[in-house]
């Protein structure tokens, strides 16, 4: 118990330092508990955000812009903090002072999507350097109130309070949990403000992640995780929330614990899966082992550590949040009848290094299109193209390969999906019209493990054809190289849409244009 | 009670038709429904369908109505989906009421048709034979008779035949045969009954369109279907209908032509996805152009010319027989060769098909429910994962049953002691129980026989195992068995799964 707080503190003084050293003049705040709503609303800054993101479906299509307004919090160094999710497939920043009126263009500095957080900074740095900054509130715990900070049009805050009910892991976005603040309370403004500050005394306690008007609940994104993302921003560059590269279940079940020999005093957690090359498979984590300890941490039969302030926890906290990348942690694991401890040296999973890509933001996606046919890597964007109800709409064996992405069978040894979404129809490929969503297997005799390996490979044809061979019927497919620049040129004049050239090099065409969305609702919609 | 028999007829959005019409404008049609109707005969049945959330119940009872008619050597066509899963079956005839009480000799479920014999010699006396004739010309007029609902007595519809086309029947649900497309109303009870053209049978009413979908669309059986089942089971069993199993590619694609080889021209398709448990694997391979089917050159669009009609290249395996060969020519990297296919039925649709008369296999074991994925399964599923969805619907395509000829499901955990921390498991894939592969229901049993003190199961995709102990799980059984009145904890009949795929090999 102790050791957490011992790591929170020192996380705040390392944050001190790193404030000093980034030579901001900024004095420290002298006094916040009992900061005037000037004060308040000083630190605070409108931050619109005019947003276009791409459709997966028509990769060279971007949708009409959109704009939405956060209330972003000025923390040290003049930056401010708002939601991820606000800031994605970004075009034009727009920050504005609550009490002046005063607007300037920003730029987003840092950006996580898994942790649905980023900081912006004015373009002009005098725009916020004399702002007091935020502070981070000590962490907040079952029972204590917390304020959630609206403000109005017009630049006044209203502010609505609330009890802290339950604190645990939440989602943030697909498959990310992270320790969430569940608050009791109503949001009386509806401003459609994407990012809402949450306090504590006078220091952030959070963010709103997500508000259910209709429950009268406010998902807010916890203090320790600020804490992470801001340390990690100030520490030069920014490598994310690790992982460990594992999947765990209970071991409750008095019959599967006689059955894996582990007696009764031996609480821990079940290694189902241990992900090829990740942080723990290098550490040499086994499936069917069981971890006992994570640091300092004993963890039950649930799958839980007992928290100080929040009491049980899933151990995933300790550590996608309390440690950071190439933190070195030992876990003790029985294996065998005996414990054994293996130092596991953290690391983050980006999202390309998935199979199966989680997300794909502030990049055009990467297509071809090569005879019409237009090929993609299956992406989760890809997928939730397919609508709300994508679960069901959306083409069932590539949903499986999503959800199924870490037990496919490894033989096959491709880093992404490659398939024909679609073929766009012109007088050559008549009879090929529909076609979608089949995964290509080779083209011209060489296995595709990615899209830069269909480049690669159409610089031989076979006997004069481009030979496309699909893991779906009709298996093979054939296109003449010959043709190709007849049919692009149908395509960029009768359906205006652009080819990416076919040379050898793997870039896209918009390196920097962007995606989709991480899966997340805020508050005051 | 009559809701009860549109249930039974619609299908899929189909919706199976009795045909009556008003006959009353012309005279000397009267004079002809008076021969016409001795043939006729309403068909009274009680169905009970298994309830595959409980394998071991009896099933839920219905009543349905439907129509069928007398053919030469006293024998009764009608639909099998009148007469599915029946428990009881009576007939009515015109001017008797008498009701005879009658059994399915022979039942065709994917190509929905069924006999009848009747237990009483005395029920065909004064009755009248039908003949089959041809499949009627396009735009010529076809009478249907029936007991369609809106009355008791009988019904006759006229129209003309709109289209003759190779489609889906809805009572297996993974069929498709040739049909006949008509005009006529057509309305829920007039299943099994026949069409008329010049005296003769030109069809069986059986399915047609919901009127919210489109108006004025029913479909019969049509004869070639109709002769081809009185063929089959004149050995005295129906074999059901063969196939080549493999996936054509037309070729009206001109590159596509060129690097096949192919010059020029409307000939050709191209072999796609051969199904490994098709007759045609180990013979034909993606990329061969086929040329010719038994003799008739195959068009680009995979149709051949039989009689007056261009039909699909399947209409000439689906009027072979279990133990007949297709002769197909081809041509294969440049290469034109012949060769003789045997054809077979390939199992693995079954799974997918609509079962009947068979009661659903399962197997329970220290209080879990394991029943293999089938379509009567998948449709009581509260909720499908991806992964069940994944193996219902691409269980051919993905080759899946090469690997999980059956796949077995934990359909249900019974709430027990020694099932306490089960509940996640729940719809899981089983893979292995103690290391061997589970390719068959039946193997999943095997593995519960031997004696072993854990019977550790791993699931599809979920590497946390799931740990029985065998000796409390057998304590379960009985008291799992007495508490929720499990009547049955086994029932393996009926496997759709050929023994040599059934082997581990």
């Amino acid at each position: 118990m102790l050791i957490t707080r011992i790591v929170h503190a020192t996380l705040g003084i390392m944050m001190l330092a790193s404030i000093t050293a980034c030579g901001t003049l900024q004095t420290a705040p002298p006094d916040i508990i009992n900061r005037t709503p000037d004060h308040v609303q000083a630190s605070l800054v409108r931050v619109t955000v005019t947003s276009q993101n791409y459709i997966f479906h028509r990769p060279w299509q971007q949708r009409p812009p959109v704009t939405h307004t956060a209330i972003g919090v000025v923390v040290a160094g003049g930056q401010v903090l708002v939601n991820a999710s606000i800031v994605a497939n970004q075009r034009y920043i727009e920050l504005e002072t609550l009490d002046t009126q005063e607007k300037q263009p920003g730029r987003v500095a840092v950006v996580d999507y898994e942790a649905n957080l980023a900081l912006v900074e004015p373009v002009n740095a005098a725009f916020s350097t004399d702002r007091t900054p935020f502070a981070l509130s000590d962490d907040a715990g079952i029972g204590e109130h917390l304020t959630v900070l609206q403000v109005k049009p017009d630049g006044d805050i209203i502010s609505a309070s609330g009890e802290i009910t339950s604190v645990e892991l939440g989602v943030y976005s697909l498959n990310n949990y992270f320790l969430t603040y569940r608050v009791n309370s109503s949001l009386q403004y509806r401003f459609n403000n994407q990012t809402l500050p949450v306090v504590k005394a006078d220091g952030l306690a959070g963010l709103v992640l997500r508000h259910n008007a209709a429950g009268q609940t406010i998902e807010v994104i916890a203090a320790p995780v600020i804490r992470h993302f801001l340390l990690d921003a100030r520490n030069g560059d920014y490598e994310g929330f690790p992982t460990a590269g594992f999947h765990f279940g209970q071991t409750l079940d008095p019959q599967l614990r006689r059955y894996i020999e582990v007696p009764d005093p031996i609480e821990g957690i079940y290694v189902q899966k241990v992900i090829k090359g990740g942080p723990a498979d290098r550490a040499g984590l086994q499936a069917g082992d069981v971890i006992t300890r994570i640091g300092a941490h004993e963890l039950f039969n649930t799958g839980q550590y007992q928290d100080p302030l929040y009491g049980k926890t899933s151990a995933v906290h300790l550590i996608r949040t309390l440690a950071q990348v190439g933190d070195r942690i030992t876990f003790t694991v029985y294996r065998d009848g005996a414990l054994l401890p293996l130092d596991v040296i953290l690391d983050h999973r980006r999202p390309d290094e998935y199979l199966v890509p989680p997300y794909i933001v502030d990049q055009a996606p990467e297509y071809l299109i090569v005879g019409g046919m237009v090929l993609q890597e299956l992406s989760m964007p890809y997928l939730r193209e397919y609508g709300n109800d994508w679960v069901t709409d959306a083409p069932i064996h590539l949903l499986y390969y999503q959800q199924n992405q870490d037990y496919l069978n490894g033989e096959e040894a491709r880093e992404k999906i490659v398939i024909v979404t679609e073929v766009i129809p012109t007088p050559y490929t008549i009879g090929y019209e529909n076609l979608n969503n089949v995964v290509v297997a080779k083209v011209n005799g060489k296995a595709i493990g990615k899209l830069g390996d269909v480049r690669t490979a159409l610089a031989s044809p076979l006997n004069g054809f481009h030979k496309i061979e699909l893991r779906q019927h009709p298996r093979v497919l054939y296109l003449d190289p010959k043709e190709l620049p007849m049919i692009d040129q149908i395509i960029t004049q009768r359906y205006r849409i652009p080819i990416p050239p076919l040379g050898m090099d793997n870039k896209p065409m918009h390196p920097d244009r962007g995606s989709i969305q991480p899966d997340t609702n805020t508050a005051g919609e | 009670m009559q809701l009860s028999i549109s249930s039974v007829l619609f299908k899929s959005g189909l919706i199976l038709l009795l045909i009556l019409c008003a006959m009353a404008d012309v005279v000397a049609a009267g004079e002809r429904i008076d021969t016409l109707r001795r043939s006729l005969v309403r068909i009274y049945t009680v169905a009970q369908s298994p309830d595959y959330s409980t394998p071991w119940a009896p099933g839920n009872a219905s009543e349905g109505w439907g129509t069928g008619f007398v053919i030469a050597k006293k024998r009764i066509l009608t639909n099998a989906h009148v007469v599915s899963n029946a428990r009881f079956i009576t007939l009515e005839k015109e001017d008797d009421a008498r009701r005879y009480e009658a059994r399915v000799k022979f039942i065709a479920h994917d190509c929905d048709l069924a006999m009848l014999e009747v237990l009483d010699p005395d029920f065909f006396k004064g009755t009248q034979a039908l003949h089959l004739g041809a499949v009627p010309a396009l735009d010529s007029t076809v009478t249907v008779l029936g007991y369609p609902i809106g009355g008791n007595r009988l019904s006759v519809t006229r129209g003309v035949v709109s289209r003759i086309d190779y489609r889906g029947y809805a009572h297996s649900g993974v069929d498709a045969h040739l049909v006949v497309q008509i005009d006529a109303a057509i309305n829920p009870g007039n299943s099994g009954g026949p069409v008329i053209q010049e005296d003769q049978v030109a069809g069986v009413a059986f399915q047609g369109y919901s009127g919210m979908v489109a108006q004025n669309v029913g479909y019969m059986i049509p004869t070639p279907v109709i002769e081809r089942f009185l063929k089959d089971v004149a050995d005295g069993r129906y074999d059901r209908y063969v196939d080549l199993g493999f996936q054509h590619f037309p070729l009206i694609n001109a590159t596509q032509r060129r690097a096949l080889g192919l010059g020029p021209g409307d000939y050709g398709v191209m072999v796609g996805e051969v199904m490994r448990a098709g007759a045609a694997y180990g013979h034909l391979e993606t990329g061969d152009v086929l040329l010719a089917i038994d003799g008739l050159p195959i068009a680009g669009d995979g149709r051949v010319k039989m009689g007056n009609d261009r039909v699909m290249l399947h209409e000439v395996v689906e009027r072979k027989f279990k133990g007949d060969s297709v002769a197909l020519k081809l041509q294969r990297q440049g290469r034109k060769m012949t060769l003789t296919i045997p054809l077979n039925t390939p199992w693995p649709y079954l799974m997918q098909a609509n079962q009947y008369d068979e009661l659903p296999r399962f197997v329970m074991y220290g209080g879990i429910v394991f029943q293999p994925l089938s379509s009567g399964f998948y449709d009581v599923l509260p909720n499908r994962s991806v992964t069940l969805r994944y193996y219902f619907s691409q269980f051919l395509s993905e080759e899946l049953y090469l690997e999980h000829p059956e796949v077995v499901v934990i359909s249900k955990i019974f709430p027990d002691p020694t099932t306490s921390y089960l509940g996640g498991f729940t719809y899981g894939i089983v893979d292995q129980v103690n290391g061997e592969k589970v390719k068959v229901l039946e193997d999943l049993a095997a593995a519960f026989a031997r004696p072993s003190d854990f019977y550790v199961i791993r699931l599809v995709g979920d590497p946390q195992p799931l740990v029985l102990e065998a000796g409390a799980a057998q304590e379960a059984s009985q008291r799992i068995r007495r508490q929720y009145g499990i009547t049955q904890t086994a029932h393996l009949k009926g496997s759709i799964v050929p023994p040599d795929w059934a082997a581990v090999r």
